[in-house]
């Protein structure tokens, strides 16, 4: 029983990074049609931001802090620097992001170094009900992440910025007749998309072993988690995320890792096989 | 209001507008007559900057607006209902208003009720997608939302294109009302010669690409023959 509900939480825990990952790349994806394969860099960025505070001395919740602000920065700087003249093409910003993702990755080698890196965690609290006792700091992640799950939600589809988001993934032009910039809707999903991979990294820091190949790790459940919801930008980014995310960190109990990922990609196969309908957007 | 010296646009390689000039003054309504394929809708799209400008200008009001970005003409004052009305077909009628509002950073984003007085139809439908409207009401929503932000002028592209005769009666009464009523300046392309007639305080011909010839209404009211000639296959 105790065992089983520590399981859970971590399953949670992960699914919950793994689904602010995931909606990033489905905010982009969805407002801009560009699959960024950069994303598991700025996730990464995030972490660095966490240990390059430590570094310095700051406290760490100022580097978590910094995390989603710096992604954002980097975010807001490759949309203007690369998507904003390539965005059309989609093979193209495919091609552009996969080589920023390997520019990114050298940086943080000749910065930090190849070798993993690991930041203590900022607490040793645990929270005990009964028997059963579970680190305070993994239970903060997961509230810190439903806030910007919930956050999204409201961003995207309950306010009025989220409604302009909409206009513009459906006409551009059109909403530009009424007043609305286009290219400033796509610079702020961007944005914003790319922050949520960084507070990701940053969450998830004290937690995992930090290094220049950390990205990809999350990126690739990530894309299984999008395929596997299939339409319904958030309901599906979270069934994706509960399915592949849930079935990978359960199964890492009993089996190895790797043979646990073959199971995940062997159940993602079937779910899409199973399943019709488009994939992501936010129409 | 809105002064048009010269201008030369088009698709691509090609050039639909071969030196178009053009003056609507405050509070007049322009309306410009013939065929397709004269330019009348590339004019109205590179007005909006839509389309980039190759030679000439475009004034609006005491400022050059030649080059800016569609929105930013948006946001200056100038309303647009294009062919094809440019709804968002999946967002409610409420939505689609909300939107214009939003777009001119009107808040609270609230829909005047001048608006909803000119267009009652739509009050009624609020809560509808805008798709599901019949073809009448979907271009008063067109209008209502182009209007939604108190625009100083409108640009108007075939408003009862593609519309039951009683639907354009519709919209011909209720834009002689808006325009009476809210002293508008209006740029007005329409297929339909006697709407243009009832409308217009000057009627322009558009042939090739140029502005060919230019009347008071009342002269247009009283020699038809002088539109219809142009007009005429």
């Amino acid at each position: 029983m105790v065992e089983a509900a520590a399981i859970g939480l971590n399953a949670a825990s992960y699914v919950l990074i793994l689904v602010l990952v995931a909606l990033g790349l489905v905010v982009v994806f969805g407002v801009m049609r560009v699959i960024n394969m950069a994303h598991g860099e700025l996730f990464m960025l995030g972490a660095y931001a966490v240990i390059a505070a430590d570094g310095l001395g700051a406290p760490f919740w100022l580097g978590v802090l910094a995390a989603p602000i710096l992604a954002g920065a980097a975010g807001a700087a490759i949309e203007a620097a690369l998507i904003r003249h390539i965005y059309a093409r989609p093979l193209d910003t495919i091609l552009a992001t996969w080589g920023l993702s390997l520019a990114l990755k050298q940086a943080i080698v000749l910065a930090f170094g190849p070798a993993s890196l690991s930041v203590p965690s900022p607490m040793d609290a645990t929270i005990a009900v009964g028997t059963f006792a579970y680190p305070l700091y993994r239970l903060i992640v997961m509230g810190v992440a439903l806030v910007a799950i919930l956050g999204v939600f409201i961003g995207f589809f309950r306010s009025g910025f989220g409604l302009m988001v909409r206009a513009v993934v459906a006409d551009p032009r059109s909403a530009a007749c009424l007043g609305i910039d286009p290219a400033l809707v796509h610079r702020v999903s961007f944005t914003a998309g790319a922050a949520l991979a960084g507070l990701a990294g940053g969450l998830i820091a004290p937690l995992i072993s930090v290094d220049p190949e950390m990205g990809v790790g999350f990126l690739i459940p990530a894309f299984l988690a999008i395929l596997v919801g299939g339409a319904g930008p958030l309901a599906g980014v979270l069934t994706g995320g509960v399915v592949v995310g849930g079935a990978d960190s359960v199964l890492t109990n009993w089996l190895s890792p790797v043979l646990a990922q073959v199971v995940v990609f062997a159940l993602a196969v079937v779910v899409i096989r199973l399943r019709r309908g488009p994939v992501g957007g936010l129409r | 209001m809105l002064a048009v010296a010269d201008l030369v646009a088009g698709y691509g390689g090609g050039t639909a507008l071969h030196g178009v000039d053009l003056t609507v003054p405050a509070g007049r309504v322009y309306a410009l007559v013939g065929r397709n394929g004269t330019g009348k809708t590339t004019l109205l799209r590179t007005v909006m900057g839509q389309l980039a400008v190759r030679h000439g200008r475009v004034r609006f009001g005491t400022r050059d607006i030649t080059g800016l970005a569609t929105h930013v003409i948006a946001r200056l004052g100038v309303g647009y209902v294009p062919q094809g009305r440019g709804l968002f077909g999946h967002l409610t009628v409420a939505e689609n208003l909300r939107l214009a509002l939003l777009g001119h950073r009107i808040r609270p984003p609230r829909v005047p009720a001048r608006v909803l007085d000119w267009f009652p139809r739509l009050a009624e439908r609020l809560e509808q997608p805008a798709g599901t409207l019949s073809g009448g009401e979907q271009q008063f929503l067109a209008l209502g939302r182009a209007l939604a932000s108190a625009p100083a002028m409108l640009l108007l592209d075939e408003p009862t294109g593609g519309l039951q005769p009683a639907a354009v009666a519709e919209i011909g009464a209720i834009l002689a009302r808006i325009v009476r009523e809210s002293g508008l300046t209006v740029l007005l392309v329409e297929q339909n010669l006697d709407l243009a007639l009832r409308l217009a305080d000057e009627v322009g011909v558009m042939a090739g690409g140029r502005i060919v010839a230019s009347y008071p209404v009342a002269a247009a009211r009283a020699e038809r023959t002088l539109l219809t000639d142009h007009l005429a296959l």
